[in-house]
């Protein structure tokens, strides 16, 4: 009798040492942000995450890669958003992963500036270079992107185009930080931040028929960016007019609706 | 009107009397009290005259000029061509201030003539007992309850064919030798008005609750404590010269005053008060055609609100002997006043808006006050005064604290400061009755809050739109005022002239130009540079008979913006009054002549306005006391319908046309 409970208690252990061996995959994770898509191809799975719904312009995403369901610790991640409607086929603005080891949650940083809204028309390609089995797989993830009009696209001279994207904000009474980024294309696949535009920006209501004073004019921050201050004396609809300049397009328009609340 | 303001004392050359042990000596000084119920007054010199059913005619008895913005309702005070925060405005000393931004509610709005017992206008910058003033101060006393004084009840009942104004007034009040009590309420309503060309002035009536009561307790042989509580209520007051009318303004106003008579040299009063002044204001009364076509913010409503709430201590001390009067006065005030407006757009697909105008302004003054007067001689009187404030001023709102940051980027917001005037005065008597005076005066006051972070705020004759500015500096000025005065039984007279010389004077400055898009300028509050102001008051009063007498005043004043070389704005011209007076005490008629020349002499920038026509209107008054208790009086203001308005009537609105009154006055 006491060989057979001291065979029950080898059988235990057997069971249990093979359940953590690390020849099985280990279930990955929860993510706690919002899984935006998903897409397997070849045993490779890409995650889009955000951290709220995508919409048009500036959108931090975080890419997590997957083998056979276990999360990559070691793979080179390229996004590479692609909108194809038949008739017009571009990509837009993206921040790269910068590095090949995802931070401590298994994710990978990277942003996307989607230039205009789709329900079905984009995916967000994410090139993966596992770099464990020298494997490299494109997933493509489709990816919805709502409309809030940040982006406005502005032809400079006949080859190019200057993407202004309104970074989103809670518009609030007072002195706001306002950052614009602007990117420079010449194909709408390659994208070029432009980094020495001169930004004019003039906060107006529209329906009052005013302004307000004490604004700041955007500067370069480098990376496309450039950061101003709006003063927003009430709350409802202002208007943000951004006059832009660079040594190629004297004058570029571009206008922005918002709502203060 | 029933009750009757009297000018009881047209200028008090000789009017206060200080007592010491066993001297009783005259003190001169330059001010005009003006009784608010003339029966109480004895038949003398300056006879009861004139009807006055509210404290706008008060104050135009007073001699102040009325900045007008609607149907005898709400005028603000001015004076010597000064006005807002460059005179000092006060209920029994106690500050109130305006809810509206706009300035439709200035303080005298939330008391009744009923409330008060005198008007107190000091016009030579040496009252600075409970504020700092450039040369003006205006004090309301309120009405006590009397120890040791029968039950007695008063019903006043009157009314006007000129807008259905009607008048009720209920009022009882008695004492026993340790404690007294009052409480008094009055209603006034109107309609629309007409004006002498016949036209009817839409949204020009109101309606106006007024309760008060007070108390006095004797808590020793030498002390007394009185309490005092005043609610004010107007509803549906339209303002016809501005875009907006006030649905509701609200004060609540209370006092307890500690009196003390330590000696027969020092006597003491200290005054705990608190008020709050809530007021709304909208133009859903206005028809759609005038929201959508007005020069301002069409094509919307926009309702606002304002608050304010004072909480203010007063000590006062007075020490007088035989030859030397010493008062001192330590006043402190704590001032909290938001405003805001929401934007309504018709067209629904545009979002509301909300602005905030004053968002949590908060200022704390601490000023003293002493004067000492001397009697030199036996003819010759001096008397300094000076006073010293320090303040600190702030905004609590974080959001508006970010939007003004954000237009003064290096304006302090929160800024302590202070201001000090002194003054030095000469009495002469010259024969008996006859005397001259001269004051030399250093004033200075700080900018009102409303100058200092007011935001957005419109001006309907200028069209402009003004915006406060923290870093604002005081205005000083220097001013020199002389007179000689006469008095005997049967006739008394005085002519006086002032100059004024103002730095910094406090004005909106133009800062954007919109010729071109026809939207109202934007302008902010600033120094215009050194402005100018002189002007003289020449008044008579003759005893022709022992039932007649005649009285006659002549006033004018002339302003300049010196750097800027432009008229000084909302200046009165040259005006003219002449009374006869006849009767007795049963018995009692008078004719009132006005006149006022035109105004030509206008501010094309500082504060664009228009000329204004010259003009006269005239008043008749009958009044019959068959027994003591009972008092009829029937009246006819504008008696010949004249057509006009005053140059200081805001967008020209007009005053009222030939008005019958009939009124009867009972007490129990």
């Amino acid at each position: 009798m006491n060989i057979l409970r001291w065979l029950l208690v080898v059988l235990v252990l057997l069971s249990v040492v093979r359940c953590t061996s690390p020849t099985d995959p280990t279930p990955p994770p929860t993510i706690d942000k919002l899984l935006i898509g998903s897409a397997t191809d070849v045993g490779y799975t890409a995650e889009v995450y955000a951290n709220v719904a995508i919409a048009e312009g500036y959108n931090p995403l975080f890419v997590r890669v997957l083998h056979n369901g276990v999360a990559l610790s070691d793979a080179h991640v390229t996004v590479i958003p692609d909108m194809d409607m038949g008739t017009m086929h571009h990509s837009c603005p993206v921040v790269q992963p910068k590095d090949s080891i995802p931070d401590s949650t298994g994710l990978y940083n990277c942003a996307v500036f989607f230039t205009m809204p789709s329900a079905t028309d984009w995916k967000v390609g994410v090139a993966i270079h596992d770099h464990r089995t020298d494997t490299t797989v494109t997933v493509h993830v489709p990816v919805s992107v709502s409309a809030n009009g940040n982006v406005r696209i502005v032809q400079g001279t006949a080859s190019t185009k200057f993407i202004f994207t309104l970074l989103s904000d809670s518009w609030k009474v007072g002195m706001n930080d306002v950052k614009f980024n602007v990117y420079l294309t010449t194909d709408g696949f390659d994208h070029t931040p432009v980094d020495d535009a001169s930004l004019k920006m003039v906060p107006t209501m529209p329906s009052m028929g005013h302004g307000s004073m004490g604004n700041v004019h955007p500067t370069s921050t480098g990376g496309g960016w450039y950061t101003g201050r709006a003063n927003f004396t009430m709350t409802g609809d202002w208007q943000l007019d951004l006059t832009a300049s660079t040594i190629d397009a004297p004058t570029l328009n571009a206008k922005y609706q918002i709502v203060v609340h | 009107m029933i009750v009757v303001a009297t000018i009881a004392s047209i200028i008090l050359f000789t009017a206060t009397a200080a007592r010491s042990q066993d001297t009783v000596r005259t003190i001169v000084v330059r001010e005009v009290v003006v009784e608010a119920d003339p029966l109480l007054k004895s038949w003398r010199l300056n006879r009861p005259l004139s009807s006055s059913g509210s404290v706008d005619d008060l104050m135009r008895l007073g001699g102040l000029t009325l900045i007008q913005r609607a149907n005898g309702f709400a005028g603000e005070a001015s004076m010597l061509g000064l006005r807002g925060g460059q005179m000092n405005t006060s209920i029994d000393g106690m500050k109130i201030h305006a809810a509206c931004v706009d300035k439709m509610d200035p303080s005298t709005a939330y008391v009744e003539i009923d409330n008060l017992s005198t008007l107190d206008v000091s016009s030579d910058a040496t009252d600075l007992r409970y504020g700092q003033n450039l040369g003006g101060s205006v004090n309301f006393t309120l009405k006590q309850p009397a120890l040791n004084t029968p039950v007695r009840s008063v019903i006043d009942v009157s009314g006007e064919s000129n807008a259905s104004m009607r008048r009720l007034r209920a009022d009882v009040s008695g004492g026993t030798p340790d404690i007294a009590l009052r409480a008094g309420y009055t209603l006034r309503s109107a309609d629309d008005m007409r004006s002498g060309d016949g036209s009817t002035i839409a949204l020009s009536g109101f309606t106006k609750h007024n309760l008060q009561v007070g108390s006095l307790w004797k808590v020793g042989d030498h002390d007394n404590v009185s309490a005092v509580l005043i609610a004010d209520l107007a509803t549906d007051v339209g303002y016809p010269a501005l875009i907006m009318d006030t649905r509701k303004a609200q004060a609540l106003i209370g006092a307890v005053t500690w009196r003390s008579v330590w000696s027969s040299f020092v006597t003491t009063s200290t005054k705990v008060y608190a008020n709050s002044v809530d007021h709304s204001m909208d133009d859903y009364d206005r028809p759609l055609s005038e929201i959508q076509n007005r020069a301002f913010m069409p094509n919307m409503y926009m309702p606002m609100v304002g608050t304010t709430a004072v909480y203010g201590l007063i000590v006062e001390s007075a020490y007088a002997a035989s030859e030397d009067i010493l008062k001192v006065v330590i006043d402190g005030t704590y001032l909290a006043a938001t405003a805001t407006m929401n934007m309504m757009p018709l067209d629904t697909t545009v979002s509301s808006m909300q602005l905030t105008n004053i968002g949590d302004a908060r200022v704390g003054t601490l000023g003293t006050s002493v004067s000492w007067e001397r009697l030199l001689t036996e003819d010759l009187t001096i008397r300094f005064g000076t006073r010293v404030d320090v303040s600190s001023r702030t905004i609590k709102d974080e959001q508006f604290r970010s939007v003004l940051g954000g237009y003064f980027p290096d304006a302090d917001l929160d800024r302590l400061t202070g201001a000090l005037s002194a003054n030095v005065s000469a009495y002469y008597t010259i024969a008996e009755g006859l005397n001259v005076w001269s004051v030399l005066a250093r004033s200075e006051r700080m900018p009102t809050h409303l100058e200092l972070y007011g935001f957005w705020l419109y001006d309907p004759q200028a069209n402009i739109v003004t915006i406060g500015r923290p870093d604002l500096s005081n205005e000083q000025a220097w001013s020199l005022d002389i007179g000689t005065s006469y008095r005997d039984e049967d006739l008394s007279f005085s002519i006086s002239g002032w100059i004024r010389t103002i730095n910094n004077y406090i004005a909106a400055v133009p800062t954007t130009d919109t010729s071109t898009t026809g939207e109202p300028p934007t302008r902010t509050m600033g120094s215009i540079g050194t402005a100018d102001l002189a002007g003289f008051d020449a008044r008579a009063t003759v005893r022709v008979l022992p039932w007649w007498s005649m009285q006659a005043s002549v006033r004018g004043i002339w302003g300049v913006g010196v750097t800027i070389d432009d008229p000084l704005p909302l200046i009165a011209p040259v005006q003219a009054s002449i009374r006869a007076v006849v009767g007795e005490r049963v018995l009692q008629g008078e004719l009132a002549v006005f006149a006022s020349a035109a105004q030509n002499r206008i501010s094309r920038s500082i504060l664009p306005e228009d000329a204004t026509a010259s003009w006269a209107r005239a008043d008749v008054l009958i009044a019959w006391r068959p027994i003591t208790e009972l008092r009829i009086q029937a009246s006819c203001t504008n008696v010949l319908d004249a057509f006009y308005h005053e140059h200081t009537s805001i967008n020209n609105m007009p005053s009222r046309g030939r008005s019958f009154n009939l009124g009867v006055r009972a007490e129990l």
